[in-house]
């Protein structure tokens, strides 16, 4: 699916929560299975933490294991599975190196299908409901958004509706809960019936087929071939393989494979329905609806959008920084002490005890101050620019400038966000839709000067070589960054599909979910950073304390030298900024002193204003922190975060190398 | 198909000014299926609800719902200016 919403493409599903767990046997077996089918924003999330009272988010992510996660329900005395699946538009649709979207379904081995419609939009959304209705599940229709719909002036015929859909249909408002029990109830009662009679009650009560009869011959006709051991040989691979291992039953396959045929027949059968059951009067535009037009203009779209962006970047900064200031304040005032002598007592051996409080020490507060403050806080604004909407708006507004870098619309809050800090702006590449989109974004955001290196740039230029040089830094970084990105899009294979996006209307976020989504995401930081973050603490505090990075100096020595101009202590200092980014400055004075004395207590005594500025450009690209990197690895791969971190490494030392030679100091 | 005006200005959805009427009336085979998927058909009433800055997307109106497509995207759907009478119309139409 190339176009799927961005609402919708909110966070990694948590890898197959639950795979449908072994129950203990009930009447039939097992317990009824309901499937939830719909298309995005049409507010499946919302509805499904309603029925289950447990929030958990799905997507079909590109990269990711299959978005399925099934929970346990009892409602009204009966115990089911509700499958949670990713909303689509087509049983057909499949993300990057997913099954189709039918495999994903079938796989779950449901016994009705829950079909959250669009009670406004009813024409584009019974399709997805015959569609699910024509693989022979028992279906329950839920009328969602109902409230907006009445808002809209429009109102349903549910009976009608229910009629000419042989299936129970209830008009449902998920954020309020309203109708959204009784639906549920329906479905698992239609589930647990057919779990009970076999799978073939269910057909022989389905209702009559509303399309022409020429195709329904035409599809049976395909049925019974397939029905023949030849018969499958023609099918696409997937369809073919569900053939053969009885997941589809000829019938199934031959509706699958005649989808071409059968979509414009849905899609006509769902107007003519609509006609007949929808009531609309005229109605003043809703407010929303009119914000909605005005948020994709460019005016007052742009500048609205560009208050947006600071907005977020400013108050992720202020909520971050005073968290921060609180957190490792409280750290260092209670748990630094008591740690330090703790350790010390503990472990006998110096250079061990230093280690391990570098790791325990330094590195736990390192995620305390960056992760809780920075992070949390920028998940918070994420979650509620998705839920409300306007997060699509901005990708249609900056579409075209992104195209350049090989990127959609989208890209631009996640790699406005890398300012900020690059951990929060990888997850955020989770909107983008294809894997090479979040390649290409994500190379971009390491190659961002987080607001921790951009502190090591202003520090170490303003005072010795004045504002203008500091400024003049950020400059050339942005150029690099810029330069590197159009580079990547031709070098990075493949090409970037155009915009094709469904705006979803402006809704208010929802306080329960924006908090679940942001502590859902911030969770799985928590769980990938913390490790790496100990670790690699652990061992680069074991290298500096046994004096085992002097070895390091001797090696990188000359090439920095002859390289950036620098020396070789500047080297180490940028080599131990990969445990943490803003200690750059600090690690730089710690190994000048030791190696040149007290005298070299400032930056200015032991490099030059040039020298100064090539560290300071090399710093704001270089290497990603550990932090990360680790998210680099945990979104993406270990082997695509290596690669990125071996293309930013090669950026930062080739834009070195050339700033170096510019300036006069190599 | 009846149409409710002149049926011969046809041109390119990206042709087409904001605010006018029109129905789809040939979609290229390139994005036909994702258009399908949003409910962008043969037949289909369509409009422009406005463009974004920079030659950005065209947003346009498929009845309820507002769907962004590239600029490159839009010179791939042919659009007739004037509303066809839709088929479930016509249906009621005829006893």
């Amino acid at each position: 699916v190339s176009a799927v919403e961005v609402t919708e493409l909110t966070c990694r599903a948590p890898a197959v929560e639950a795979t449908l767990p072994a129950v203990e046997p009930a009447p039939s077996g097992r317990r009824p299975v309901v499937a939830i089918v719909g298309r995005p924003n049409v507010g499946k999330s919302t509805f499904l933490a309603q029925a289950s009272g447990r929030y958990a988010e799905t997507a079909n992510l590109p990269g990711t294991t299959v978005g399925v996660s099934a929970r346990e329900i009892r409602i009204h005395g009966r115990e089911a599975m509700l499958v949670d699946l990713p909303g689509i538009f087509t049983l057909e649709d499949r993300s990057d190196g997913l099954p189709p979207f039918w495999q994903l379904l079938l796989e779950a081995h449901p016994d009705a299908v829950l079909v959250i419609a669009d009670a406004g939009d009813l024409a584009r959304h019974l399709p997805l409901a015959l569609a699910c209705r024509d693989l022979g599940l028992p279906i329950a229709l839920a009328a969602n958004l109902t409230d907006e719909a009445a808002e809209r002036g429009i109102e349903l015929d549910v009976g009608r509706l229910s009629q000419l859909l042989g299936a129970p249909v209830h008009p449902t408002v998920g954020r309020r809960g309203i109708g959204v029990q009784a639906a549920v109830a329906d479905a698992v009662r239609l589930a647990a019936d057919r779990a009970r009679g076999g799978r073939h009650a269910a057909r022989r009560a389905g209702p009559a087929t509303p399309y022409r009869p020429d195709l329904v011959r035409r599809v049976a006709g395909l049925a019974r071939e397939l029905a023949t051991p030849a018969g499958t040989a023609a099918l696409e691979p997937a369809l073919g393989r569900a053939v053969a291992s009885g997941l589809c039953p000829p019938r199934r396959a031959a509706t699958l494979a005649s989808a071409a045929t059968l979509e414009p027949e849905r899609w006509r059968v769902a107007q003519r329905w609509a006609a007949q059951v929808v009531r609309e009067r005229a109605v003043p535009a809703r407010l929303a609806d009119r914000l909605a037009r005005k948020v994709t203009s460019p005016w007052p779209g742009l500048p609205l959008f560009a208050a947006v962006v600071l907005g977020s970047l400013g108050a992720t900064m202020l909520i971050g920084s005073l968290l921060s200031a609180v957190l490792s304040g409280a750290w260092g005032a209670l748990v630094s002490p008591v740690l330090t002598s703790a350790v010390r007592a503990v472990i006998p051996v110096h250079a061990l005890a230093a280690a391990t409080l570098w790791a325990f020490d330094s590195g736990l507060l390192a995620m305390l101050s960056v992760g809780i403050p920075f992070i949390l806080s920028f998940y918070v604004i994420l979650a509620v620019l998705e839920d409300s909407g306007y997060l699509a708006a901005t990708a249609v507004l900056t579409d075209r400038v992104f195209n350049a870098l090989g990127l959609p619309g989208r890209a631009a809050l996640p790699i406005l966000a890398a300012t900020g800090c690059n951990v929060p702006a990888i997850y955020g590449t989770r909107v983008l839709d294809s894997r090479r989109e979040r390649v290409l974004a994500s190379f971009l955001i390491v190659l961002t000067p987080c607001s921790a290196r951009s502190a090591v740039v202003i520090a170490a230029l303003a005072p010795f070589a004045g504002w203008g040089v500091a400024l003049g830094a950020f400059g050339v970084v942005a150029l690099v960054a810029v330069g590197a990105g159009v580079a990547a899009n031709a070098l990075v294979p493949g090409h970037q599909s155009p915009l094709i996006l469904e705006l979803p209307p402006l809704r208010r976020p929802v306080a329960r979910q924006v908090a679940a989504k942001a502590w859902f995401r911030f969770r799985s930081f928590v769980r990938t950073a913390t490790p790496v973050m100990l670790a690699g603490s652990f061992v680069l505090g074991l290298a500096y304390e046994t004096g085992a990075i002097v070895p390091l100096e001797a090696a990188i020595g000359p090439t920095i030298g002859w390289l950036l101009g620098l020396p070789a202590v500047a080297g180490i200092a940028l080599v131990l900024a990969f445990l943490r980014k803003e200690l750059a400055l600090q690690l730089l004075l710690v190994l000048a002193i030791a190696e040149y004395g007290a005298g070299a207590s400032s930056l200015g005594a032991f490099l030059s204003p040039g020298q100064l500025f090539v560290y300071a450009v090399v710093t704001a690209v270089s290497i990603p922190c550990a932090a990360t990197l680790a998210t680099l690895a945990d979104e993406l791969g270990w082997r695509t975060a290596a690669t990125i971190t071996a293309g930013v490494l090669g950026v930062a030392l080739v834009a070195g190398g050339v700033v170096a030679r510019v300036v006069g100091v190599a | 198909m009846p149409i409710s005006e002149p049926a011969d200005q046809e041109c390119s959805l990206a042709d087409l000014p904001l605010g006018v009427a029109a129905t789809v009336v040939g979609v290229d085979a390139a994005f036909a299926s994702q258009l399908a998927a949003h409910g962008l058909r043969d037949g289909s009433p369509i409009s422009i609800d406005d463009d974004a800055p920079f030659g950005g997307p065209r947003i346009v109106r498929l009845g309820a719902a507002r769907v962004a497509l590239a600029r490159s995207v839009t010179r791939t759907v042919r659009v007739r200016v004037g509303i066809a009478q839709t088929e479930a119309a016509a249906e009621e139409a005829t006893p």
